[in-house]
């Protein structure tokens, strides 16, 4: 039986076997609260479900579903009434410490991966939305371009500005860091590269 | 290498070449800005790693599929279909009907206009297509007799009157009938001055004969015109030239006394003069003399035979007997020939009114079919 004749349902499932976790974590991502982030991924999961017969086939299943889940997530957040727009005074003058990156370079890789996710809610939405689709779920440009419905420039442009504000947030904002920013000694000299 | 190299390569570490990946690294070791950089791209990478979408929620994701499946097509309220299909219907309908119009307003120029027209009695001027009954075919035969003939006391032998009447009937078996017009004319001694056969609506036939009926025959003929067809409309007129006729005789007289004197002159006559005056005489007396004849002669003969319009209106089965003489039986199927008559017409009228509105149809299908493939690009894209 091919995937086309099966029943919908199965037809579904096998197609979202493998990305029902990235979708769940990129809403996760993006909503930043468990419970919105859940919501949100019923939803996309659901409309994906109901328009599975319009799915023409032209792009990935993967694209397509992304694209879908953005939208759920940008609308509610956009009711949530979220940061949407960059504000540009967060970007100038902002000049990376050597002690400051050593010192985020230091932690064990679950603080970091905490203070990463902490860091992300404070991102605006719409390069929250650029980076977790690229870095986190590993799109490209062009994918990620699609699914946001942007030109890829301006994929590629956003990324760029989120990944320098999620780098001033992560050096800046110490209470993000488990242990509110105080340095363990015994893993000062710990190199984790 | 430079830090800006570094980030484009870092986009793409798991597929770089031996050589890149050590640049890569010596760049690494030596940057820290560049190797906070790669860390934090690769803590993000590996961020859900060891986690696990909770349980409850595919739970909650399979059961919500699970009654989108289950669930049954949504159904607009039966009531919502009745009426859908009724406006269809009424559109249907109406568009019919008003294909057939034209059809329609031809007939309102057919004889029923006509026999309102001329009707003596207004009552009388009913027609079985508008449903009522003629009072006069409920009328006691005797005063159907009385009102039929407004000029049925005989004329006195001094009177010159001129009668005149017009006739017109309804009828199913037009063709029996109008052999049965012909038969009672001819017995009662009258003729066909003309006739006029012609197709009405609806392939429908009428006849209009002007009849000469000897005018002692002429309330006789019309009480037995009765029984050809049913009575549409009645009316009669009596013009008494009674006074023009004798006048007109004594100018005779008088020419004709004129002329016997100018005969007895033109004897005597001796110079040229004389007879050629005489003569031009007799010839303007002799013209005077033959109008007046000719003019009493046609008198006479108005007099003497009255005119009878007759028109004679073939009935289709659409109309309904409204004649009380027809029992239930024949009434009710009068009415199911004729319900069944218009339902064929009806056909005929949707099949013009749908080849009517076709090409329009054809242009509003195509307009939208345009409509949905641009909104279908649009959202491709």
């Amino acid at each position: 039986m091919t995937l086309k004749t099966k029943p919908k349902a199965a037809r579904f499932e096998e197609l979202i076997a493998p990305l029902e976790k990235k979708v769940y974590f990129t809403c996760l991502h993006l909503m930043g609260k468990r419970e919105d982030a859940e919501d949100c991924a019923q939803e996309a999961l659901l409309k994906a479900y109901q328009k599975l017969d319009s799915f023409d086939g032209k792009s990935q299943f993967s694209t397509w579903l992304y694209t879908l889940v953005t939208r759920v997530c940008l609308d509610a957040l956009r009711k949530r009434r979220d940061v949407f727009s960059l504000d540009a005074l967060q970007e100038q003058g902002f000049e990376p410490e050597d002690q400051q990156m050593e010192a985020y370079l230091l932690l064990e890789e679950k603080e970091r991966k905490a203070a990463l996710k902490e860091a992300l809610k404070e991102l605006p939405v719409d390069f929250r939305a650029a980076l977790v689709l690229v870095d986190l779920q590993g799109l490209k440009y062009q994918e990620a371009a699609q699914a946001l419905d942007i030109p890829e420039g301006t994929a590629k442009s956003r990324v760029a500005r989120a990944r320098g504000m999620l780098k001033k947030i992560l050096l800046t904002r110490r209470e993000l860091f488990t242990g509110e920013g105080r340095l363990n000694d015994e893993r000062r000299n710990r190199h984790d590269l | 290498m430079t830090c800006e190299h570094v980030r484009a390569l870092l986009d793409t570490r798991e597929s770089l070449d031996a050589q890149q990946q050590r640049l890569l690294e010596e760049h690494l070791a030596s940057c820290l800005s560049c190797r906070f950089d790669a860390r934090v791209l690769q803590d993000a990478r590996a961020l859900d790693e060891g986690e696990e979408v909770p349980f409850a929620f595919t739970q909650a994701l399979r059961q919500r599929i699970t009654q989108e499946e289950e669930a049954p097509v949504k159904q607009s309220p039966r009531i919502l279909k009745w009426l859908a299909v009724a406006a269809c219907l009424a559109i249907l309908v109406g568009g019919t009907y008003l294909a057939g119009e034209p059809r329609r307003q031809a007939v309102s120029a057919s004889p029923p206009e006509k026999a309102l027209g001329n009707a003596t009695t207004y009552a009388e001027g009913y027609d079985a297509n508008f449903g009522g009954q003629a009072p006069w075919a409920a009328m006691p035969e005797s005063s159907v007799a009385a009102d039929r003939s407004l000029m049925a006391r005989e004329a006195s032998p001094q009177e010159k009157i001129i009668r005149t009447a017009r006739l017109e009937l309804s009828t199913r078996s037009f063709d029996k009938d109008y052999e049965n017009v012909l038969a009672l004319v001819k017995e009662k001694g009258g003729r066909v001055e003309s006739a006029n056969l012609y197709n009405n609506y609806n392939d429908l036939r009428g006849l209009n004969l002007t009849l000469r009926i000897p005018v002692k025959q002429l309330d006789s003929v019309i009480a037995s015109l009765k029984g050809v067809g049913r009575l549409v409309s009645f009316n009669e007129s009596a013009r008494d030239v009674s006074e023009q006729y004798y006048d007109m005789d004594a100018r005779l007289q008088t020419q004709k006394t004129k002329m016997a004197r100018l005969q007895e002159l033109l004897q005597k006559a001796e110079s040229v003069e004389d007879l050629i005056a005489l003569e031009d005489s007799i010839s303007n007396t002799q013209y005077e003399l033959d109008r007046l004849t000719g003019s009493l002669k046609g008198l006479d003969s108005q007099v003497e035979d009255a005119t009878l319009d007759l028109v004679l209106n073939e009935l289709s089965p659409l109309e309904t007997s409204q004649d009380q003489q027809e029992g239930l039986v024949e009434r009710i199927k009068s009415g199911m020939a004729a319900a069944f008559h218009g339902f064929i017409q009806l056909l005929g009228d949707l099949v013009v009114f749908l080849s009517v509105i076709l090409p329009y149809l054809i242009v509003v299908v195509a307009f939208i079919i345009i409509i949905r493939l641009i909104m279908k690009r649009r959202k491709n894209k």
